[in-house]
């Protein structure tokens, strides 16, 4: 069984979260926080709960949640800001289901500033790619008849001048 | 304890949902068999980071991701965060000319003066508007025609449109078709109808077009000829109102009065068309505009206390039909204002009406709620300028 209690403050409370797969992780509690709906649920039950379920999201996405939220857990100083950019940007460089995964978890645990990066890392990769590129990007199957495409180009040509 | 945070946990996945639901629920509604790599919330966020050439791509991709990039709401991040200054111009030309800038950032209007003090012409009357924030100006005798772009403040005057000796015994009305934007090239469409009181026996019209590329004024002679045989009713007595064009899909659109017709023609094959409009309408009561990227029908109906919203399509054998988007009871504005004209839309879900004082009615098709908003002087049929 997976656990990733942090070290570095002792005084630190510790929650249990358990992923689709029944696999439980102990983290931080300032770390799981970063999570609104977590965070909800934790001033709601309060210190009675003992292992919150998340079921929408497996431990292999739940460990690279958790690794952001650890890494996001204190306020950056001004020093650390350039370290944590270049973290961040090596964090949200993973493979394409991956990254799916992770930003449906971001969103459903409700963790704004990771949502922010990651819809931003997809935005990045179709941003200035042609309509088929984007389709290949995002697995999109082509329902428009060959006049349809035809007279979106046509609107487009005016709209998006 | 278990079962608790569990239905605690569906509790608090529900209220999630619920905070998104105001955009997913209208995507959603139409398309149940999702073939979406990811939520339309989510793709909606990730468009919004994108940029309104790729937004454009993204209209291609299919016909779900398409409803997604009509969402106004896409519209107003990528806004925001591409800082693109948004809005409309609103201008009276009625016994005297008063304009004035409405910026829409994130849905609140907000109103500002109009300066166009840099041209050398003072007042100048807005004849034309493109999206990309670009004006073609004339001075208020129409003796100079300029170019301008307010935010940069740069112009160029452009030589006269033909026919600009007689201009009082002429209609006109213009559009500007951006064909590229960097380096910028773009054409500018007059039509001009002889007034029907001077002239009974010819109907008059002159279609003309200037080229920024050979910077002239070209006549398109043939389409006059057209425009003559296809006008079958009313031929002597239809004329045009002076309102700008309505440039979707690739044409220009105007409405006959009181043919209660709505021509288009289409600067790419030249081609012309006619047709009526879905109801019957004093001029007042209708204006077209552009919706979604295509044409429009914004109007009144007083007697059924109710404002529809009107878009034109092809059916499969190419020939236009209208389709109702919406229609929303107004009896609340008519019961507030004794007088309300459609001005236009400020996007797909906001129309924009005026009262009898000389206030806007911003009205959302969304939660068909209105507010009112005072401006600085009294307009009484301001036209609307994309911008």
């Amino acid at each position: 069984m997976a656990s990733s209690t942090s070290g570095s403050s002792s005084s630190s409370k510790v929650v249990k979260i358990r992923s689709s797969d029944n696999e439980n992780f102990e983290v931080e509690e300032a770390a799981a926080a970063r999570s609104e709906t977590i965070k909800k649920l934790l001033e709601d039950v309060g210190d009675d709960a003992d292992v919150i379920p998340l079921p929408n999201v497996d431990a292999k996405t739940l460990v690279k949640v958790m690794e952001w939220c650890k890494k996001h857990m204190d306020d950056v100083d001004e020093l650390n800001k350039e370290e944590m950019k270049t973290w961040d940007a090596e964090f949200v460089d993973m493979d394409q289901s991956c990254l799916y995964n992770v930003l449906l978890a971001a969103n459903f645990l409700n963790i704004k500033e990771l949502l922010d990066q990651l819809t931003q890392k997809v935005a990045d990769m179709i941003k200035g790619k042609s309509p088929e590129e984007i389709r290949a990007t995002f697995n999109i199957k082509n329902d428009f008849t060959p006049e349809e495409e035809a007279e979106i180009r046509k609107q487009n040509a005016w709209a998006f001048e | 304890m278990f079962e608790f945070v569990r239905q605690m946990l569906s509790w608090y996945i529900l209220e999630e949902l619920g905070l998104h639901c105001t955009f997913t629920s209208v995507v959603m509604d139409m398309a149940v068999d999702s073939c979406l790599p990811l939520p339309a919330d989510i793709m909606a966020e990730i468009l919004s980071r994108t940029s309104l050439e790729t937004v454009g791509n993204c209209r291609l991709l299919s016909k779900q991701v398409k409803m997604i990039t009509d969402h106004p709401s896409v519209a107003k991040l990528l806004r925001e965060r591409t800082k693109t200054l948004s809005g409309f111009l609103l201008q009276e030309s009625y016994l005297e000319i008063k304009k004035a800038f409405v910026s829409m950032a994130d849905d609140n209007p907000e109103l500002s003066h109009l300066c166009l003090d840099f041209l050398p012409a003072n007042p100048v009357k807005i004849l034309a508007s493109t999206k990309s924030g670009i004006l073609l100006c004339s001075s208020a005798t129409s003796s100079q025609y300029y170019m301008c772009k307010p935010t940069t403040k740069k112009w160029r005057e452009i030589p006269n449109p033909p026919h600009h000796n007689n201009s009082d015994k002429y209609i006109r009305v213009f559009a500007i078709e951006v064909v590229r934007l960097i380096p910028l090239r773009y054409k500018i469409v007059v039509v001009s109808l002889l007034n029907s009181s001077t002239s009974y026996k010819h109907h008059n019209l002159f279609f003309d077009m200037f080229d920024s590329e050979t910077w002239t004024w070209k006549n398109m002679g043939d389409v006059v000829m057209r425009f003559r045989e296809m006008l079958t009713y009313n031929p002597q007595k239809a004329t045009l109102l002076f309102k700008p064009l309505v440039s979707a899909n690739g044409k220009f659109y105007s409405y006959l009065h009181p043919n209660n017709e709505v021509f288009g023609f289409s600067l790419e094959d030249k081609s012309w068309e006619f047709f009526a409009l879905p109801l019957r309408f004093s001029t007042h009561d209708m204006v077209l505009v552009e919706y979604e990227g295509r044409l429009g029908l914004l109007c009144i109906v007083s007697e059924k206390e109710c404002m529809e919203l009107w878009v034109n399509d092809d059916d499969e054998n190419g020939e236009s039909i209208w389709r109702r988007v919406h229609k929303v009871s107004i009896q609340k504005i008519l019961n507030e204002n004794w007088t309300v004209d459609p001005v236009g839309l400020c996007n797909s879900d906001i129309a924009l009406l005026i009262n009898g004082e000389g206030q806007l009615i911003f009205h959302k098709f969304r939660d068909c709620c209105f507010f009112k908003v005072k401006l600085d002087r009294w307009y009484c049929f301001p036209d609307l300028f994309p911008f």
